[in-house]
């Protein structure tokens, strides 16, 4: 093999040898107990049961949306002891999350590939006005996370 | 007059040669979440129920309220990037550079009256019109 050959390959095998690779993970809280999810009745697990299980949610929603019976004049003059209220619940929930994601880089010389992706796990428990579990929906997705980014996406 | 051709065509390989070892090419891909799970077609207003939409979609990305119930929001986005640089080979100053990004996303609403019971439903799906490159 002449000398004029050698130097492409050379040159092709540089540009492998001074390449590089970028893996990166992140966690975010810890993963779900699949078992504990199983255990949850809609209509008989409580909210106090709930947060003994699972313990603090990571969001809660309590909105109220509180309506005043009676007549405009009854609660304007502040006639008799308190207006009537009735509260009417919005949606009341408690969201219980995981999240993961995993970025994959192929740096070359000429060429650079990056691949970031994010995905959670995450229950939703909705509760009734008696603090009683009225729905529940749970979806693992962090399952779905390729490890290698684009060549090991499914 | 042939040498001199020779001369500037080498001259201008190897300048083409070492402004692209001083070039790059990035592609970049960013995803978050999962495409829509269910088929939004089979929601029917006035009887699915929020149960139903549980169900088939699994939990909501976000839930908001409006005045006359709730709205569930499912979202899966995603990001396709492409930059082309060119750079001066004694400074690294670069001299060009070319970027090109899109950020589509797959959504779904749902509405709800104070019941639960569906009210309206939107979708879109943005991610696969995306360009590869």
């Amino acid at each position: 093999m002449r000398c004029g050959q050698i130097r492409p390959l050379v040159c092709a095998l540089g540009l492998v040898v001074l390449s590089g690779c970028v893996m990166g993970r992140i966690y975010r809280d810890h993963p779900l107990d699949e078992q504990k999810i199983a255990t949850i009745q809609r209509g008989v697990t409580t909210k106090a049961q709930i947060l003994e299980q699972f313990g603090p949610p990571q969001e809660i929603e309590t909105r109220e949306l509180v309506a005043i019976g009676g007549g405009v004049d009854e609660v304007l003059s502040g006639r008799g002891s308190k207006p009537k209220a009735e509260s009417l619940v919005g949606a009341r929930y408690f969201r219980y999350s995981y999240s993961r994601a995993n970025g994959f880089g192929i740096v070359l010389l000429l060429f650079n590939y990056l691949d970031f992706d994010q995905k959670n796990d995450s229950l939703v428990i909705f509760f009734d006005n008696q603090d009683v579990v009225q729905d529940v929906a749970y979806e693992r997705d962090t399952d779905k996370l390729p490890r290698f980014g684009f060549w090991s996406r499914k | 007059m042939k040498q001199i051709d020779g001369r500037y065509f080498r001259a201008l390989v190897i300048i083409a040669g070492v402004a692209l070892l001083n070039s790059g090419c990035t592609i970049a891909r960013w995803y978050s979440g999962v495409p829509l799970r269910g088929d939004p077609a089979v929601l029917v207003k006035g009887e699915s129920t929020k149960s139903d939409v549980l169900q088939l979609f699994g939990p909501p990305t976000q839930i908001t309220h409006q005045t006359d119930g709730d709205a569930f929001i499912y979202a899966y986005d995603r990001w396709n990037y492409s930059s082309l640089t060119v750079a001066e080979p004694i400074t690294g100053q670069r001299v060009f550079t070319y970027t090109r990004g899109f950020n589509n996303r797959d959504r779904l609403v749902v509405l709800f009256d104070f019941y639960g019971v569906v009210r309206g439903v939107a979708v879109e799906r943005d991610t696969q019109q995306m360009p590869h490159l």
